[in-house]
């Protein structure tokens, strides 16, 4: 189903290096205003697949849009987005001002003072002569970003985009994406690695695995299924749904299949829910307390192990 | 594209390569020059016209000077991973293709007014201006050097567009050269062989197709001077090159993943 709110959408999207499915019939949507954290191991597919949004790689099957366009159309529109695939490149012989007014040039964004603004927001306008091929990895993540951000992009695509940043780098820099987010309306898709700092940012997930989108859930539904809870197996839910109103006076829990309830309230003092329920004619055959944040929801995904 | 063109402008204006390239290469013609300086003063009597009659067998110089200048312009793309700052914003390759072909067919033409200026200049101060005997006046030896560049100007501009073609198809900058040497310098040379021990028709065809490779048909200049037809067929070989390497290198780019 087409959704005209989408900014962008992959509708079966599949890339292929030879044997190997780099993509495998991608469906997804990034809606305006959402600020997406794509969530995977390395080799998944997220870099893979923000190269064929920036048209750096062709997909080997289904189909892409960008605002709307699809196809050749696409290209014209790619000048609304600004993105950084992997290690942000420049001439190593400019400066970071050089550099990106070669870029502005190129790109006919007129008005010299643009290059200044974007040096000024990611906090490098006093890099002064130092050329490129002497700044750290956090300096040519700060440029990156900067060079992203010059067109006033209604699209953000970031790919790893705090590896190399210092704590402080951080910060400003997830500053500045809920600053894009909430005043630019900038659209943002962002991957990385460091999962509690995506959870700081993004209103929807993707996890990918394998070259498949295995999930998309908002933020909310995220930390709904993440929340800490009381998880009863009992012998009837009906009625341990019935003694947990009446006799708690409590309705934050959810019945699952299998007479399982889940229940958000009595954290602290699980000892009244398992009274409540003996008390009443409901055995419970087990319970225990749970929770996950991001990674944890992204490890059991995936199937643990492996770190993202 | 005239953006694209601005912008490659000031980026190689702001590369110490561009200008140390064109350092060495006066420094070179300086050399040159003081050499018939210096032998004037001790026994002969080299006069301008009989030095500068000299560029017409430097012609190879200028092939050479296409990789100079390809690899001022194309700026090692594919090792700094920069093409994917352009194509990601939508740029289109044929312009990014064509936009770096343009800005290297300029610095090469301005490289090309540069020298001709500085080295007739420095001819012309150092060496007496009267002929002597045996040496081409200053006229005559002006009318061989200019036809010659005319003939030379199209020619070095197809040599532009292979180096253009080989820096977008080959990763590597080295690579890239290889191929170059190779289509410009090596396979007129295979095709000749090949020519000759092939014999009849196919043979013929063969040496009659290396006639069109931009370095024998510079070459065969010296000897026609003044040969409105050879410098007609120059400029349309020149053209051809430039059509063939631009559209082989345009299919290849289009096809190439950028990393």
């Amino acid at each position: 189903m087409k959704d005209n709110t989408a900014v962008m959408a992959a509708y079966g999207l599949r890339k292929a290096y030879g044997t190997c499915m780099a993509l495998d019939g991608v469906n997804m949507q990034v809606r305006r205003g959402d600020v997406y954290g794509l969530v995977g191991r390395n080799g998944a597919g997220k870099t893979t697949l923000m190269r064929m949004i920036t048209g750096q790689s062709e997909s080997t099957g289904g189909e892409m849009e960008l605002f709307g366009a699809s196809g050749k159309n696409m290209r014209d529109q790619r000048s609304r987005t600004g993105a950084m695939i992997e290690i942000p490149s420049f001439s190593p012989f400019l400066t970071a001002r050089e550099n990106l007014e070669y870029y502005r040039l190129q790109r006919g964004i007129p008005g010299k003072q643009v290059v200044d603004e974007v040096l000024d927001m990611v906090d490098m306008a006093d890099t002064g002569k130092k050329k490129f091929k002497s700044f750290s990895l956090g300096m040519k993540q700060r440029l990156g970003l900067a060079l992203a951000l010059m067109n006033h992009p209604d699209f953000l695509i970031l790919d790893e985009p705090i590896n190399g940043l210092d704590p402080e780098g951080v910060a400003e820099f997830r500053q500045i994406l809920r600053q894009l987010n909430r005043e630019r309306q900038t659209t943002i898709l962002i991957s990385s690695h460091i999962l509690t700092e995506l959870s700081n940012v993004a209103t929807r997930y993707g996890f990918m695995e394998q070259g498949k989108l295995l999930e998309e859930i908002s933020a909310e539904a995220l930390h709904d299924k993440c929340r800490t809870c009381l998880r009863l197996e009992v012998d009837d839910a009906a009625k341990a749904a019935a003694v947990l109103q009446t006799q708690l006076g409590t309705d934050k829990f959810e019945v699952l299949p299998g007479n399982v309830v889940q229940l958000y309230d009595c954290l602290d003092d699980p000892k009244q829910a398992s009274y409540a329920l003996a008390g009443h004619g409901v055995a419970l055959l087990a319970m225990e307390q749970k929770g996950a944040d991001l990674e944890a929801y992204f490890l059991n995904l995936i199937g643990g192990g492996r770190h993202a | 594209m005239l953006n694209y063109i601005r912008a490659e402008i000031y980026k190689l204006l702001r590369r110490p390569y561009t200008y140390v390239c064109l350092g060495v290469m006066l420094a070179l013609e300086a050399i040159f020059a003081s050499m018939f300086a210096f032998h004037n003063a001790h026994s002969l009597a080299t006069p301008f016209g009989g030095a500068i009659i000299n560029i017409v067998d430097l012609g190879a110089v200028g092939f050479c000077t296409c990789l100079l200048t390809g690899d001022i312009v194309f700026a090692a793309q594919y090792k700094n991973s920069t093409l994917k700052n352009e194509v990601s914003f939508g740029l289109s390759r044929a312009r990014i293709y064509l936009g770096k072909f343009l800005a290297q067919t300029l610095l090469s033409v301005a490289y090309l007014v540069v020298m001709m200026a500085f080295f007739l200049g420095l001819c012309a101060v150092c060496l007496p201006m009267e002929s002597g005997v045996g040496f081409y006046s200053a006229s005559e030896a002006l009318t061989i050097v200019g036809y010659f560049l005319a003939v030379g100007l199209p020619l070095w501009i197809g040599g532009q567009a292979a180096v253009s073609m080989c820096l977008f198809l080959v990763n590597g900058e080295m690579a890239g050269s290889f191929l170059y040497v190779g289509v410009v310098f090596v396979l007129n040379t295979i095709l000749e062989v090949m020519g000759l021990l092939i014999g009849g028709n196919a043979g013929k065809l063969l040496l009659k197709a290396i006639q069109y490779f931009p370095g024998p048909m510079l070459n065969g200049a010296k000897s026609v001077v003044g040969n409105w037809e050879y410098l007609g067929q120059a400029w349309i070989v020149g053209a051809f090159w430039v059509a063939v390497c631009t559209a082989v290198g345009l299919y290849g780019f289009h096809r190439k993943e950028i990393k």
